[in-house]
């Protein structure tokens, strides 16, 4: 690596380029996922699925995070992600929604019927 | 953030509804407020009328541990979880035993095992199982452009973590 005279964003993209996932599908707020991430239980290495409602993305290369929205026993649960993360190992997209807004934050003050989206067919 | 006078919501079948904190135990100047794992010395401020013969009653102060805040600090993977409320779940006097039979709603996986294992079994669901300072194995599925290089040593600190925010895996 060249850590000659540089602007600071080429030393980083420089660096961070060796950690970028590059099938990664296309995903977007609304979007219903399946997030497959490894957690060791003792010595062995074990996917675990959790899905949910992408309810926010925020693009910032290597830190792009989703935040994922899901009700678990009438409590609201969200989590947050980061896509590059080694520790996640698939991310499937199950189904597209039709949403006029970048972050879905409005979801959390409604239940049930209310929180439905509109599919998009594509 | 958990701190003198907050209300949480009550997470078990023990007979309350809401408690208050009145006190954190093991605060430190470096963790000033609670958060999920804190033990806390609450008071009851409500009863809750569906559980018929309740083992805690309004006015009574208990020990309890946080189970989920809505606010949970970073986790090690660069991670957050957050949950709709703040609950706790009540303690015995020594806080190594739950009071209550049944614990409602999802649990943060973040608490510690051993102290907790009880607490952490009666639930029914965790969030986030933990995989600590673990490095998975390089996958086939979402590849990555290089197989990153090993992670670079860290220096050993010597003395207190100072000013260190503690992280929850």
């Amino acid at each position: 690596m060249d850590f000659t005279v540089q602007k600071k964003s080429n030393i980083i993209s420089q660096i961070e380029k060796n950690f970028f996932k590059q099938n990664i599908p296309n995903i977007n707020v609304g979007d219903s996922v399946k997030i497959g991430l490894i957690i060791q239980e003792g010595n062995k290495e074990r996917t675990q699925i959790s899905d949910g409602v992408i309810i926010s993305k925020n693009n910032a290369h290597l830190n792009t995070t989703i935040t994922v929205r899901k009700v678990l026993q009438n409590i609201g649960v969200e989590k947050v992600y980061l896509i590059h993360s080694p520790r996640i190992i698939s991310i499937e997209v199950t189904r597209k929604s039709k949403v006029r807004r970048a972050k879905l934050y409005y979801l959390r003050q409604r239940s049930g019927k209310a929180t439905r989206l509109k599919q998009k067919f594509i | 953030m958990v701190q003198m006078r907050t209300v949480l919501r009550v997470a078990d079948n023990s007979g309350a509804k809401t408690v208050r904190c009145i006190n954190i135990l093991r605060r430190r100047r470096q963790r000033p407020s609670g958060n999920v794992g804190s033990e806390l010395v609450v008071s009851v401020t409500a009863n809750d009328r569906s559980v018929k013969t309740k083992k805690v009653r309004k006015g009574e102060v208990h020990r309890a541990l946080v189970v989920r805040a809505k606010n949970e600090p970073l986790r090690r993977d660069g991670g957050f979880v957050r949950t709709g409320d703040t609950a706790a779940i009540l303690l015995n006097a020594d806080g190594t035993a739950p009071v209550a039979t049944r614990i409602r709603g999802p649990v943060s996986a973040a608490l510690d095992r051993k102290r907790y294992l009880k607490v952490l079994s009666l639930a029914r669901v965790s969030l986030f199982s933990t995989a600590a300072a673990h490095t998975p194995k390089p996958r086939a599925g979402l590849a990555h452009a290089e197989t990153p290089g090993p992670e670079p040593a860290r220096p050993a600190f010597a003395g207190r973590h100072r000013g260190v925010w503690r992280r929850y895996h």
